[in-house]
């Protein structure tokens, strides 16, 4: 029980982060319509820039220039190139960034080399936050959190509060007429292009010191994201919301539960051969998020939040 | 290529006044690479003729590229059967089948699916196991293995159909994912780590054949290639692919005339899926196992790009993507480990500059052609291919140049060309340090490239650009006899 | 007598927005009914409730007597009831005769007979033919739908619609775009190839009206407020107001 809750915030903290990017990707894919499959490459990048530039200059400056330089990045991908195809549909689109994903992770390989990069706790996130029963709450999970949520706040703010965000929600729909009243459209789009990618880019620097840097961290992390869109509703933030938190703690618990598949079935009443009763649920955790998604839409084909007239 | 134009032409051109070009975006020059900015896909400039319909009989013209994949297929007797001919060749017509199978999905009735993989995968793994477990001949195997890739999509199907588009296409991805973690993590199930490998020569001989030499085992597989090739090309003629193609242009209206849209995309799914369970076994009978990198992502992006790069709209436009992916796959991936890197330029390039694709792009260029004559538009063609061989030229070098940087000895010749030792660039050290600590002519030739390249873009760029205004005119021309 | 399609009290919101406030209306089999009023009275609507495309959020929809209120748009096709577009819904890739033996493939006799859908019917082939020439198309037969010109797709719309079989059609605007000929031309057409069939017809052109309706209602600010012959529905005086902005 004690380590239950320590767990549980963990599984939080987990989400949140997923909830950074994928709060970036639903914006992306409100406003410009298209799902950004280099997102996580994004992020990546973000990651790797973090380590480089927080080996040189410290982690808080790490935590401002990689998202910017980051989002800049993307404001020219979009500009110049997502632009370009626009023209041409959606589809076209989505598949100029699944070829962006390939070279940013082909880049990445050339820039850092293959092998895992570890980035440092900085000292003062060092540290447990509190122990409950003899579990410990990092400190740098918190700060996670607490940037996350600080973040979260802010998209709110910016959206429903600000003049900005008002012209952002009304060109999610309605482009033309939007243009037509003197606003810059296309320069909104790439503004909200480039801060999505920012924000994953800060997902991945500040996710960097818990999780391994590598190539792979893309496509890894990059299909439960998508997966989490998925399940929150095509479009919803607060679907994005909710599922990553779902997936977060469900993921995070099951990788910490020493509870085995035979345990969990036999509740069931059912049997299984050995080999297949010995496996753990940590040992299952990768399949977790697929296995939400099947669930999730073979009882209700929209997604949690998801609006009707999405699916045909 | 085009079976849209095949036959259609001979027959319509008597019967109908000259029907104009569909109107184009004007040819502007805005990327360096690509002086003329594409038409929107869904109608691509061609005099307006339509698929055949059934009953309308084959031209000569439409046999061609039949003959043409034979011939390609039938190289090794002529040219001696070394092994790596073999091994490229089987490899490709592997992606011949798989990429068809997957623009059943994607051209026919538009659904990008990122997880094809898995049906390949799955569909060798049925085939594997009935193998060892029954001992049936060898020679029917694909036709098990489609039989279980398909089963597998009647599984799938029924959650990713409830979907269309971008939704679509996570759910693959999602199940994709789900098949590459569950061979990881379930134990026996894809046998672990080494994976389930067959052997061909267990097998009954057929007519004294045991399929134990490579030789004979391409021989089945280039069979099977031509004929999943032409049961794909019968499919996609009948009727119920114009279903799925109205599924594709116009869900709603689809619906409106009593058809159910997700019904046909789970017919299409699981049709898709039966013939990549084939081309899987066939994978399989080249290599004699099955692993989980034949249900992996890289196996379903690759299909993706070919499917991409040789074009949706025509038939033989997947055949000519397979083509492309296996020589950077197998040729250039074994000069260099920038082959990757390669593959994605080019993808997104094509994306870019032709995204109906080269079967596209060329259907377009002989189109103007037709309409404009070769002389005309010589000039303008000559300026863009040294362009693009410079641009090419100049990427090359600069990739492998980084590449060698980082990579060092492990580029093999590559990296002694341009002065790299061992190694040369360490995990984790940034490159440009490991750059500069290198010879200067790399940086010298870039220079004189980059000049060049700028220099045979603008002429490319011009000569187009002078091309556009005679385009429209000959367009003006033809269409003032028609009434409205 | 059963009607063809009936709409029982059917009231449609969006949000707080009451788009149809109960709008009442029986059509007879073999009448052909239009349906006019001012932009914004909700006829668009009405028809996307009729054909399924979303729900009302009150009342009930009958289609001879059997309610279709809930059904998917594929199954309200199935039973018999057919729509054209009001912006042109066409398949844009398929060639013209592809887009009628789509529509002829699912035509009630048809649409089980799902071998027909591998090896190809000459019946269904000479069904797509016959529509074909009904809407004046033979000569586009083998060109691509998309590149069609505007009146052609509009015809190519009806050809669809038709080719089906069905016995209640739902036209929405059919002459929205055309000149005076073209719309003449257009109606002359409605008029031959709906010949024995149920008409219910969304229309701003008046000569079209007037010149084929056998009935026509009124729909203003979601609520019909008149039923009845041509000359009727010319004299009414309610419908002058809502027109024309007179006092009476």
């Amino acid at each position: 029980m004690q380590s239950f809750i320590v767990n549980l915030l963990n599984g939080l903290s987990y989400g949140l982060l997923l909830f950074m990017l994928s709060a970036g990707l639903t914006l992306i894919f409100s406003m410009l319509g298209v799902l950004n499959f280099a997102h996580a490459s994004f992020y990546m990048l973000g990651a790797y820039v973090g380590f480089s530039v927080a080996a040189r200059a410290g982690f808080w400056s790490a935590l401002v220039i990689a998202p910017l330089g980051v989002g800049l990045l993307g404001a020219a991908f979009e500009h110049w190139l997502l632009r370009r195809v626009r023209a041409h549909g959606h589809l076209p689109e989505l598949l100029l960034t699944f070829g962006a994903a390939y070279l940013l992770g082909e880049l990445v390989k050339l820039g850092w080399g293959l092998g895992p990069l570890s980035a440092p706790v900085p000292a003062v996130l060092d540290g447990p936050l509190f122990s409950l029963y003899g579990a410990s709450f990092a400190r740098y999970r918190a700060f996670m959190m607490a940037v996350s949520l600080a973040m979260l706040a802010a998209l709110v703010a910016v959206l429903r509060v600000s003049r900005t965000g008002l012209v952002v929600r009304a060109a999610l729909t309605h482009p033309q007429a939007v243009e037509a009243l003197g606003h810059n459209v296309p320069a909104v789009f790439t503004g909200v292009f480039a801060a999505g990618t920012a924000l994953a880019a800060l997902a991945g620097a500040i996710g960097a010191p818990l999780f391994v840097i590598e190539p792979a961290m893309a496509e890894s992390l990059g299909s439960i994201v998508f997966v989490v869109v998925v399940i929150g509703g095509l479009g919803s933030l607060s679907g994005a919301l909710v599922a990553s938190l779902l997936v977060g703690c469900v993921q995070t618990l099951a990788v910490a539960s020493d509870v085995s598949l035979g345990e969990v079935l036999s509740v069931a009443g059912v049997a299984l051969p050995p080999d297949w009763d010995a496996l753990t649920l940590a040992q299952l955790a990768p399949l977790i998020p697929y296995l939400l998604l099947v669930a999730v839409l073979a009882l209700r084909p929209r997604g949690l939040f998801g609006r009707r007239g999405d699916h045909a | 290529m085009r079976k849209r134009d095949a036959g259609a032409e001979a027959r319509g051109a008597a019967a109908r006044p000259e029907r104009p070009e569909h109107p184009e975006h004007p040819e502007h020059p805005e990327h360096p690479e690509h002086p003329e900015h594409p038409e929107h896909p869904e109608h691509p400039e061609r005099p307006g003729t339509a698929p055949q319909t059934a009953g309308r009989g084959p031209s000569a013209r439409s046999f061609a590229p039949w003959l043409a994949l034979a011939v390609f297929l039938a190289l090794p007797p002529f040219v001696g059967s070394q092994s790596w001919l073999l091994a490229y060749l089987a490899q490709t017509a592997t992606m011949i089948v798989f990429a068809l199978s997957y623009n059943l999905l994607l051209g026919e009735t538009g659904l990008l699916s990122f997880g094809h993989a898995a049906y390949a995968g799955l569909g060798a793994l049925i085939a594997a196991r009935m193998f060892n477990a029954t001992g049936m001949p060898l020679v029917l195997l694909p036709l098990v293995g489609g039989m279980g890739g398909a089963l597998c999509g009647l599984l799938f199907g029924l959650i990713a159909t409830r979907r269309s588009g971008t939704a679509f296409a996570m759910i693959t991805l999602g199940l994709g994912e789900l098949v590459v973690a569950a061979a990881w993590t379930l134990p026996g199930w894809f046998g672990g780590e080494a994976g389930i490998a067959i052997d061909r020569a267990s097998g009954p001989r057929f007519f004294g054949l045991s399929f134990g030499p490579a030789r004979e085992a391409y021989a089945l597989i280039a069979l099977w290639c031509l004929a999943a090739s032409a049961a794909m090309f019968a499919l996609s003629r009948t009727p119920f692919m114009r279903l799925a193609n109205a599924v594709r242009d116009n869900p709603a209206r689809a619906a409106a005339i009593g058809c159910y849209p997700a019904r046909i995309r789970y017919g299409v799914v699981v049709l898709s899926a039966f013939f990549a369970g084939m081309a899987g076994t066939m994978g399989l009978v080249n290599i004699e196992l099955v692993s989980t990198e034949s249900v992996g992502m890289m196996r379903s992006g690759a299909v993706l790009i070919a499917t991409v790069i040789g074009g949706t709209a025509a038939f033989f436009g997947p055949v000519a993507g397979a083509l492309v992916l296996t020589f950077f796959s197998v040729i250039v991936a074994s000069v260099t480990r920038a082959w990757l890197f390669y593959l994605g330029l080019f993808f997104v390039a094509v994306v870019l500059a032709a995204p109906d694709g080269l079967a596209g792009f060329c259907a377009r260029h002989a189109a103007r052609i037709a309409a404009q004559g070769w002389r005309r538009r010589r000039a303008a063609y000559l300026w863009s291919a040294l362009a693009v061989l410079l641009w090419s030229a100049a990427v090359v070098l600069a990739v492998q140049w980084a590449y060698a940087a980082r990579f060092g000895a492990d580029e093999g010749a590559a990296g002694a060309i341009f002065g790299f030792g061992a190694n040369a660039g360490a995990d984790g050290a940034p490159l440009a340090s490991a750059l500069s600590a290198v010879s200067w002519w790399p940086a010298v030739a870039l220079a004189l490239l980059a000049a060049f390249c700028a220099l045979t873009t603008r002429y490319a760029m011009r000569a187009h650009a002078r091309l556009a205004p005679q385009a429209g005119r000959a367009r003006v021309a033809s269409s003032s006899g028609e009434t409205r | 007598m059963i009607p063809a399609l009936g709409l029982y009290n059917i009231e449609k919101r969006f949000g707080a927005t009451r788009i149809l406030r109960g709008v009442d209306l029986e059509i007879e089999p073999g009448e052909r009914h239009a349906l006019i009023g001012p932009n914004g009275a909700g006829k668009s609507t009405l028809f996307n409730l009729i054909a399924g495309g979303a729900r009302p959020s009150a009342g009930r929809i009958h289609l001879f007597g059997a309610e279709i209120t809930r059904l998917a748009p594929a199954a309200i096709a199935r039973r018999g009831l057919a729509r054209s577009f009001q912006s042109t819904s066409v398949f844009a890739r398929l060639s013209v005769l592809d887009n009628l033996r789509c529509a002829a493939m699912l035509a009630e006799r048809d649409r089980t007979r799902w071998w027909q859908r591998v090896t190809g019917s000459p019946a269904i082939d000479a069904r797509a033919a016959e529509v074909l020439d009904a809407v004046g198309l033979g000569a586009r037969r083998d060109v691509q739908a998309g590149t069609l010109s505007y009146a052609e797709q509009r015809a190519l719309d009806l050809g669809i619609a038709l080719a089906g079989g069905a016995h209640t059609l739902l036209l929405d605007e059919p002459t929205a775009g055309m000149n005076r000929a073209e719309a003449a031309r257009a109606i002359e057409l409605i008029r031959e190839t709906t010949a024995g069939r149920t008409l219910l017809m969304v229309e701003h052109d008046m000569d079209a009206v007037f010149t084929l309706a056998d009935r026509i209602s009124v729909l203003v600010q979601g609520r019909i407020i008149a039923t009845g012959s041509p000359a009727a529905i010319r004299a009414d005086e309610a419908v002058r107001a809502a027109y024309l902005g007179e006092r009476t």
